[in-house]
């Protein structure tokens, strides 16, 4: 009966440090979006993204506040939380969605795996279907994930005024840069 | 001198003047010196974790885009290879540890402060992210 009991909690214990292993998170992801247009080249960083992954399920969330995307210009600042993605009424950008091919990453060995991703994308009040392409290293118990894709401005109803229009690419370029490390609760 | 030639002169060095005025003090204009910017609220950090927490429309409502005074323990410093991170903490969810996030300003001299401490602090509010609520450009007040 003891060794039963033994053999339970060793068993219990295992499954729950595998558990925890199973959901990386970071919450110093980096964000960074590039607007190339004719007359204007604009870009802005946010290094506090809140990420969460889990390796078993696949399930991957985003969470970005939009005032904390910093310009080098600060009218450029202003005219984007007020004029364009109205930080006041929206303050948050979330992906919620899965990695689809995550039974073909290995998470236990060190290599760097191509990631299908797909789900919603809330910008501005407004959510998408997105499918993107990224990378993840799995390297010392970490996993470090890239992605560079491109959203269009129209398809979260983003206003751009006709006098700024040139200034403005339609298209965004969005880099993703997070390193993901295990929850330990 | 012509008259109608002073007047062409003077039009071009007061167009000049303004397109001058308005590239130096519009379109590059300085950020502000958040250091000097007086709080707009003066609160506990739990208080305001609980009040977003609670009501986060309202509390964004309230708070997003103003200077915020807090005053708490300081639990957890991190630093990253850009900036020193405060953390007061208030609650535990999916993310870890839930509470107040204050990325100080890079100048800002934080040798002596250590975690534990009773601090008061001000920064930017950018809003909540479910998780913590984030201040930018913090500074700390003595």
């Amino acid at each position: 009966m003891k060794r039963m009991f033994l053999i339970l909690m060793i068993v219990s214990l295992a499954m729950g440090i595998q558990l925890q292993a199973q959901k990386y998170i970071t919450k110093n992801g980096k964000i960074h979006f590039y607007s190339d247009a004719p007359t204007e080249k604009i870009e802005a960083f946010n290094n506090q993204v809140n990420s969460a992954l889990d390796i078993t399920s696949g399930d991957f969330i985003f969470r970005v506040l939009m005032k904390s995307f910093q310009f080098e210009k600060a009218l450029m600042q202003e005219h984007f939380n007020e004029n364009y993605v109205e930080s006041h009424k929206f303050p948050n950008a979330s992906f919620v969605g899965k990695v689809t091919n995550v039974t073909e990453i290995d998470f236990q060995k060190t290599g760097t795996y191509q990631a299908q991703i797909e789900g919603d994308l809330n910008l501005h009040g407004i959510t998408q279907k997105i499918s993107e392409q990224g990378t993840f290293e799995v390297k010392d118990g970490k996993i470090h994930g890239k992605s560079t894709f491109y959203i269009a401005v129209a398809d979260y109803d983003i206003k751009i005024p006709q006098a700024v229009i040139t200034n403005i690419a339609e298209k965004i370029e969005v880099n993703v840069d997070i390193l993901l490390e295990p929850l330990n609760k | 001198m012509k008259k109608w030639m002073k007047i062409l002169v003077l039009f071009a060095v007061i167009g000049i003047a303004a397109a001058s005025y308005v590239y130096v003090f519009v379109y590059n204009k300085a950020h502000p010196d958040y250091r000097k910017l007086e709080p707009n609220f003066s609160l506990s950090s739990e208080s305001c974790f609980e009040a977003f927490k609670k009501d986060a429309s309202e509390a964004n409502q309230r708070f997003i885009g103003q200077m915020l005074q807090l005053s708490g323990t300081l639990n957890q410093i991190e630093s990253t290879e850009k900036q020193t991170i405060f953390y007061f903490i208030h609650s535990e969810g999916m993310f870890g540890n839930e509470g107040v996030r204050v990325n100080m300003l890079p100048d800002e001299q934080l040798s002596e402060i250590i975690s534990g401490q009773d601090i008061t602090i001000k920064g930017y509010c950018t809003g909540y992210n479910q998780t913590d609520v984030i201040l930018e450009h913090g500074s700390v007040i003595y």
